[in-house]
């Protein structure tokens, strides 16, 4: 897969489309900068194990069992639709 | 300049509360000055000079009644906001197309604490789009200037925030860091900006980018005013799991405190080959001043340090990916007109709201978190960052704080970063291992280049440190100006 096309089919995955007119130049950037990730490489990580977060000490920001404070009101979150009706988001139609 | 805008905030609160001057005025000095030059420098999205004074002058009559005392935090100080952090029908865009019309039914914890505390919001601030960015050129609306070279970037991603206060439009703001943004924009605007532990201050509100890196924090002009900032942000929020239920302190209450004996890290691998040599110069003057005051000044290691901008641009992308994919035209934002069908309405949506950046690491996000790349890239930088934590917790455990630059480089010119995605990333090189280990670190200035661009002080320190690097950072900056 030429990298043009890695870049057609990830950008896919994430809904979006990259311009035709974009596209080379999206590819050299996304090359460069997963070439430079190539580094980590070098990095001995056997019997390290992964952290994906930054807490002090995560057992300690557990939620608690409690009730949540009140909610926004409905009509002001779909105030902010693009399209809705009845108080639901309208999206154009899924079913034939 | 009206005078009241050169007060340091302890000054200005001194002052109001004691009702020599209204918070109305204290408005309407700062946007007098922010409306003089706001035209050059850009560093506001929403300025709205009938709401902040429809505000200042609640505060005021609060401030009659009693409501508002000398245990409020910031009783009538202004403070801006950067637009990535919502408020309550207040236009709030994250510097985006997709968000350009969002007016949020909610305020962000922090917005409610500084009203609670008696601040005036004091307008939204220019941001590279979704905090993407380390010079506010990526914001969807127009690039923010440095206010002390108005050829320069302010930095980014918090531009906006740091030009604000810098051009004193406002004497503090709210800004956001998730690899360096409120420092970098700090050291380059000649500005104090600190990134709390992560954990100190809730994200509630904060429109995520990566969420276990993201925190909001404090810019001000000095070291006291940001410290004053912090006390009114920082605490535990049942809304936001990550908040930590430690509880938070006076942070202006060490500000005197003798720093003798502190033992400062400084990593010699830091001076090495791409450090500006004025910035090199600039920093170990500053090493050498807390030297004089009785620091101990001890070389450290961090070994994996030459590793976290690799670690830190796959796992924000991955985060950033996941969290950007509610962007969809559906719930709230931009919803493209040019459409079939569901498929493509999200896909138009999507690629017309959002900026090239942006779709730069939803796309390297997607990729490193994709089948088949998952171990290799993601899987991997998890490993580097504990490494690099590690490594953190090593260093403290011989010495309090490590000191070096916030930045490689000054300020540099507009246009001069945008053709090399990739060279932009490398300016983030001092500040992005902090938000991988969720430890606190914080901006200010030392010196100047020849040139006169402000250079920043980069201190770190372990989690929940921040009284203990504050004081040293008073200290500093009381030495610092004696000269």
């Amino acid at each position: 897969m030429s990298r043009e096309e890695e870049v057609i089919r990830i950008a896919k995955l994430a809904k979006l489309d990259i311009e035709q007119e974009k596209l080379d130049q999206v590819a050299v950037n996304f090359a460069e900068i997963l070439e430079h990730f190539k580094r980590l490489g070098d990095v001995d990580t056997d019997g390290v194990e992964p952290v994906y977060h930054a807490s002090p000490d995560p057992g300690d920001s557990m939620s608690e069992d409690s009730a949540s404070p009140p909610s926004i009101r409905l009509e002001e979150i779909v105030e902010n639709a693009p399209q809705s009706r009845d108080n639901q988001f309208r999206v154009p139609k899924v079913i034939e | 300049m009206n005078s009241i805008c050169n007060l340091t905030v302890r000054e200005l609160k001194e002052v109001i509360l004691a009702k020599e001057i209204s918070a109305r005025e204290t408005a309407e000095a700062f946007l007098q000055n922010a409306e003089s030059r706001e035209s050059e420098i850009h560093s506001f999205l929403t300025l709205d000079r009938d709401q902040i004074l429809a505000d200042a002058d609640r505060i005021d009559a609060d401030i009659k009644q009693g409501n508002l005392t000398e245990t409020s935090c910031l009783p009538g100080i202004p403070v801006a906001v950067k637009d990535n952090i919502v408020t309550r029908g207040t236009l709030t865009t994250c510097g985006s197309k997709i968000l350009g019309n969002w007016v949020p039914p909610y305020d962000a914890t922090v917005v409610e604490l500084l009203k609670k505390e008696g601040a005036l919001v004091f307008g939204k601030c220019n941001c590279d789009e979704f905090a993407m960015g380390s010079s506010t050129e990526n914001s969807a609306f127009f690039p923010t200037r440095n206010p002390r070279d108005t050829d320069r970037v302010p930095g980014g991603s918090s531009g906006g925030s740091a030009a604000a206060v810098a051009a004193c439009f406002s004497p503090l703001s709210l800004g956001s860091d998730t690899g360096g943004s409120i420092r970098q924009p700090a050291a380059f605007c000649g500005v104090t900006g600190l990134k709390p532990t992560y954990g100190l201050v809730s994200r509630y509100g904060l429109v995520a980018f990566g969420s276990s890196l993201d925190q909001i924090g404090p810019l001000g002009r000095t070291v006291e005013d940001t410290a004053l900032l912090l006390n009114a942000i920082s605490g535990h929020d049942t809304r936001d799991s990550t908040s930590s239920k430690r509880g938070c302190e006076d942070y202006t209450g060490q500000l005197d405190r003798e720093i003798k004996g502190t033992r400062i890290g400084v990593p010699p691998s830091w001076f090495a080959s791409g450090l500006d040599p004025e910035i090199a110069g600039s920093v170990r003057n500053a090493l050498e001043k807390l030297a004089s005051l009785g620091c101990d000044i001890v070389d450290i290691d961090l070994p994996h340090s030459e590793y976290a901008i690799e670690t830190y641009y796959i796992i924000a992308p991955a985060e950033a990916s996941s969290n950007l994919a509610r962007f969809d035209g559906v719930k709230y934002g931009f919803r493209s007109d040019d459409h079939d069908d569901l498929d493509s309405m999200y896909r138009n949506t999507r690629t017309q709201g959002f900026g090239d950046e942006v779709k730069r690491r939803i796309l390297i996000g997607t990729y490193v978190l994709s089948s088949g790349y998952y171990d290799a890239y993601f899987l991997k930088a998890g490993k580097v960052r504990n490494l690099i934590r590690r490594d953190y917790l090593e260093a403290f455990k011989k010495v309090d704080l490590i000191a070096g630059p916030t930045t490689p480089t000054p300020p540099f010119k507009l246009g001069e970063k945008t053709a090399s995605p990739l060279e932009m990333y490398l300016s983030d090189i001092y500040t992005v291992g902090a938000n991988l280990a969720g430890i606190p670190a914080m901006s200010m200035p030392c010196g100047k280049t020849g040139g006169g661009l402000p250079i920043g002080f980069h201190l770190q320190g372990p989690h929940f440190s921040e009284a203990r690097m504050l004081s040293v950072a008073g200290a500093l900056q009381k030495s610092l100006q004696s000269d």
